[in-house]
């Protein structure tokens, strides 16, 4: 699927959150959002989804004005994993992924056998079908995570947007997640996350667009974006990246 | 809500346990036809079951039921568990209407009139200001419904202040507290029509409302309408809770108590757990109101008991432990 965002502008009254904002997602591709607090990835990521829709500009799928598309079409388009959040109610796994069947839905008012079989696979293509019973609350930060993800599957959309999917796991949890999200783009998917780690940019996606005071300040393969000079201008820092191999890189920061 | 969490148990089969429920309230129902406080006689026995015992039992049926079922969509489409019927003002307005009608020396279906009038009118109210409100829309809704609630609470008090206290005083009193005495033949379908017709809607979208328990935006990205889809709920729930409480008078208690039961007794699903609050729902109240019509000399108004019972009941409810929800 061509994800196509066009001079995206959106603010908040008279706050000015995007400006121009520009780029295309091709599929089958990891791409990281890197930008600082505030730097309006949350409301990039809101606009794509259509929860904001007062923007200017344009976002197409597959040459589909989004703005045109019903909520649930859009949501066939692209699936969300928010970042961590504690439901107000327990659901059991199965449940939870259940739900992203949503969408398909057409006539009937709940989910049927077709949908329970996508769930069941959605847990399974992640490998985490022995969760299927348990308590969702209960489950430890990654495990959840990965529900999460499987949720998204469940819709069959394809591309997933993931905000800070890695931010309140551990290093174990975060490898496991980042890992199966590869796996997802080996199967075609797109994959757009955001994250507040240039390593895990460097590291994981196969194109990083760092956005900076409401605008896209780099784009392009992670050697390239994530260089001394961007983080400096991301962050307000003085840095030097190292790059160690042609996965991980040291960030020395001089105070 | 309670933090200590030794079992998992799990319902695995909540449909069975809602079909069960079914067939408790049959014969609960039937029980409760040949039980009273005077025995009968058999050449009046119909007349007794059919005019006075079968509309009070169908009323406390379809109370119970409404109040529950509005209590666990409240809770769906706030993400919030403490919701219950009264939420959005719909009772506080209901009784303002209900005094201001015997005020005005009005009785019987005007009362009713006039309460179900103000209870729609406090939560289109509350809708119209919460819309307004920065922020977090669920908040503001919950915010304003609170506020408003107490302004109509402030008119009830009011308007007893200005009663006659030797016959519209205690009127408006004894309204308040809630009863099913003297629902006769008449009264039952009036109320009827709408409950059902609000809660039919209730029952299509008991899937949207599991989704909806996820916050506005996670059900935005699931392809459903949040906005859209907590007004068709909150325009069901009121309708229901409007109908109810202008029938019957404030029974508190029951849309918080009854579906909190049902989660533990059937789990968060929404696709059986709102069949399961309505059907719990209704034979509580219908329990409830045996105990009410039968067990004491003088008919203690419906809405004491609830108390008495609800809230001890809930206090249990959330310090036994379980399975967190």
């Amino acid at each position: 699927m061509n994800t196509e965002v066009r001079n995206l502008s959106f603010s908040y009254g008279e706050q000015p959150i995007l400006q121009d904002v520009s780029f295309c997602l091709n599929g089958r591709e990891v791409v990281s959002v890197l930008s600082p607090n505030g730097g309006g990835k949350t409301t990039l990521f809101r606009c794509m989804l259509g929860i904001h829709r007062q923007y200017t500009g344009i976002i197409t799928y597959d040459e589909r004005d989004s703005r045109n598309l019903s909520i649930r079409n859009l949501a066939r388009y692209a699936a969300y994993v928010p970042q961590s959040h504690y439901p107000a109610f327990n659901y059991n796994v199965l449940d939870m992924v259940l739900m992203g069947t949503t969408p398909l839905l057409r006539s009937t008012i709940q989910p049927g056998e077709e949908e329970y079989e996508i769930a069941e696979q959605a847990l399974a293509r992640l490998g985490i079908s022995t969760l299927a019973r348990r308590g969702f609350i209960r489950l430890s930060g990654g495990e959840q995570r990965l529900v999460l993800i499987a949720r998204a599957l469940a819709q069959q959309a394809p591309m997933i947007i993931l905000d800070e999917p890695t931010a309140d796991l551990d290093i174990g949890n975060q490898h496991l997640v980042m890992t199966q999200l590869r796996r997802l783009r080996d199967e075609g998917m797109t994959i757009l996350f955001s994250t507040h780690d240039p390593s895990q940019a460097y590291r994981w996606s196969d194109r990083v667009l760092a956005l900076s005071e409401q605008s896209i300040y780099a784009e392009g393969p992670p050697a390239r974006v994530i260089c001394s000079p961007v983080l400096n201008h991301l962050y307000h820092i003085d840095a030097t990246v190292v790059p160690l191999d042609d996965r991980d890189i040291h960030i020395q920061i001089h105070s | 809500m309670s933090g200590s969490g030794k079992s998992h148990k799990q319902n695995m089969h909540p449909g069975r346990t809602v079909l069960l429920l079914a067939l408790l309230l049959v014969s609960v129902s039937a029980a409760s036809a040949l039980a009273g406080r005077y025995p009968l006689h058999m050449e009046d026995i119909w007349t007794v079951i059919l005019n006075i015992r079968l509309p009070r039992i169908v009323m406390a049926c379809l109370a119970g039921c409404a109040l529950s079922a509005a209590g666990a969509a409240y809770q769906g489409v706030f993400q919030n568990p403490m919701a219950a019927p009264d939420i959005l003002g719909a009772t506080q307005g209901a009784a303002f209407g209900a005094a201001l009608a015997i005020l005005l020396g009005r009785t019987g279906s005007v009362v009713t009139a006039f309460s179900f009038t103000g209870s729609l009118f406090a939560v289109a109210l509350v809708w119209y200001i919460g819309r307004k409100t920065s922020g977090k829309r669920v908040l503001g809704l919950i915010l304003t419904g609170i506020m408003v609630g107490s302004i109509f609470a402030a008119g009830t008090s009011f308007l007893k202040l200005v009663a006659d206290p030797s016959d519209q005083l205690p009127a408006i009193t004894y309204w308040l507290m809630g009863s099913l005495v003297g629902v006769g033949k008449n009264d039952v379908l009036p109320a009827a029509l709408p409950i059902l017709l609000g809660l039919f809607p209730l029952l299509i979208f008991r899937w949207h409302i599991n989704v909806m328990t996820l916050g506005d935006e996670v059900a935005h990205s699931l392809g459903v309408d949040a906005d859209r889809m907590r007004k068709i709920i909150v325009l069901s729930s009121t309708l229901v809770t409007a109908a109810t409480v202008s029938a019957t008078g404030m029974i508190g208690w029951v849309g918080l108590v009854v579906p909190h039961l049902a989660r533990r007794l059937i789990g968060n699903d929404y696709r059986t757990l709102m069949p399961g609050s309505m059907l719990l729902g209704a034979l509580f109240l219908l329990l409830v109101d045996d105990i009410a019509r039968s067990a004491l000399s003088r008919e203690i108004p419906i809405g004491i008991l609830t108390a008495f019972i609800g809230a001890p009941f809930f206090l249990y409810l959330i310090t036994k432990g379980g399975e967190k929800y």
